[in-house]
């Protein structure tokens, strides 16, 4: 019995390691293609998410103050701060360095879409924002600021 | 045939009753942030572990029974030696693995002179129940920070809500 339980203990290991070691992957700091942001994915409750860390334009031209979610559709909400804000929600990795079922805030126009991260490369994650399927989408490529070597 | 029809229509109008709305609050929840802490955006995390049972318990009802959950205020605490100097904004969210994150209040900016602050809620409110019902809730603050600290930093906050429920 006690061979059956170190076995068992041995497979659950290896079986479950690689498999969060992957998914952790998507943790660190990445810039979307317009280099205007930087966002910084971690993970809390076994989900994935990600805030913006930097802005290349971090004042609104016009105000000269910080930028805020001004284009929020929930109106109590649009003096948030766009620094700090969580652009990335609920993402669960799905394996084979894809992870699903989360959403993606475009600040611009106030639009929340889903969304499918795949990791290209370890420096590389294409983002696919869509509206209903995923055919009719956008994709966009992030590359990692710290570059894994 | 008025017998029939009396116990039924009273049956009838007690089955259709509006549900009531209590006010609860959490217990204080502490949200940590893990030192070196750099000046900027940082985040600090806070668990509620099933936040609803005592609350269940103390009515003696069914979880099925709440039909509604909308938080009214949220008061946060900087600990020592987090001051209210060091922050700039904070956004406040809650997440669970069984329920999608949801923003529900933030200030900006944060008051220089009042050590705890009330922030400003969202008025739209989503899934907050599917968040309330689930075994863990993480509380999730996003702090600009300005400036940098070796230790760790805690906060307290307290969660006001208004629970709606069939009695």
């Amino acid at each position: 019995m006690k061979k059956f339980f170190y076995f068992f203990t041995a497979f659950c290991l290896f079986a479950f390691a690689p498999q969060s070691n992957e998914a952790d992957k998507l943790i660190g700091v990445w810039e979307p293609s317009h280099g205007k942001a930087r966002v910084k994915i971690d993970k809390i409750a076994d989900k994935f998410y990600g805030k913006i860390v930097w802005l290349r334009e971090p004042n609104d031209p016009a105000s000269g103050l910080p930028k805020l979610d001004k284009n929020n559709p929930d109106e109590s909400m649009k003096k948030v701060p766009l620094k700090g804000y969580r652009i990335l929600k609920d993402f669960v990795y799905s394996g084979n360095k894809e992870w699903t079922e989360g959403t993606i805030y475009d600040p611009e126009n106030g639009s929340t879409y889903s969304c499918v991260i795949k990791l290209k490369d370890d420096n590389t994650l294409d983002i696919r924002g869509y509206v209903g399927i995923k055919t009719f989408g956008r994709t966009d490529i992030w590359k990692r600021v710290q570059l894994k070597k | 045939m008025l017998k029939y029809i009396l116990p039924i229509f009273v049956l009838f109008l007690f089955s259709c009753s509006s549900p009531v709305v209590e006010k609860v609050s959490s217990p204080e929840l502490v949200l940590e942030m893990e030192g070196p802490i750099y000046e900027g955006a940082n985040t600090a995390l806070g668990v509620w572990k099933n936040p609803l049972e005592a609350w269940l318990k103390s009515k003696n009802i069914d979880k099925e029974k709440i039909k509604n959950i909308k938080i009214i205020s949220v008061k946060f605490q900087p600990n020592s030696p987090l001051s209210e100097k060091d922050l700039q904004e904070i956004t406040l969210q809650l997440t669970a693995k069984s329920a999608d994150m949801q923003k529900i209040a933030f200030l900006n900016p944060y008051p220089a002179k009042s050590g705890s602050a009330d922030l400003k809620v969202a008025e739209e409110q989503n899934h907050i129940l599917e968040l309330f019902l689930s075994p863990e809730l993480t509380v999730v603050a996003d702090v600009n920070i300005n400036k940098d600290f070796e230790e760790n930093l805690s906060s307290k906050i307290i969660l006001e809500f208004e629970i709606s429920y069939q009695p």
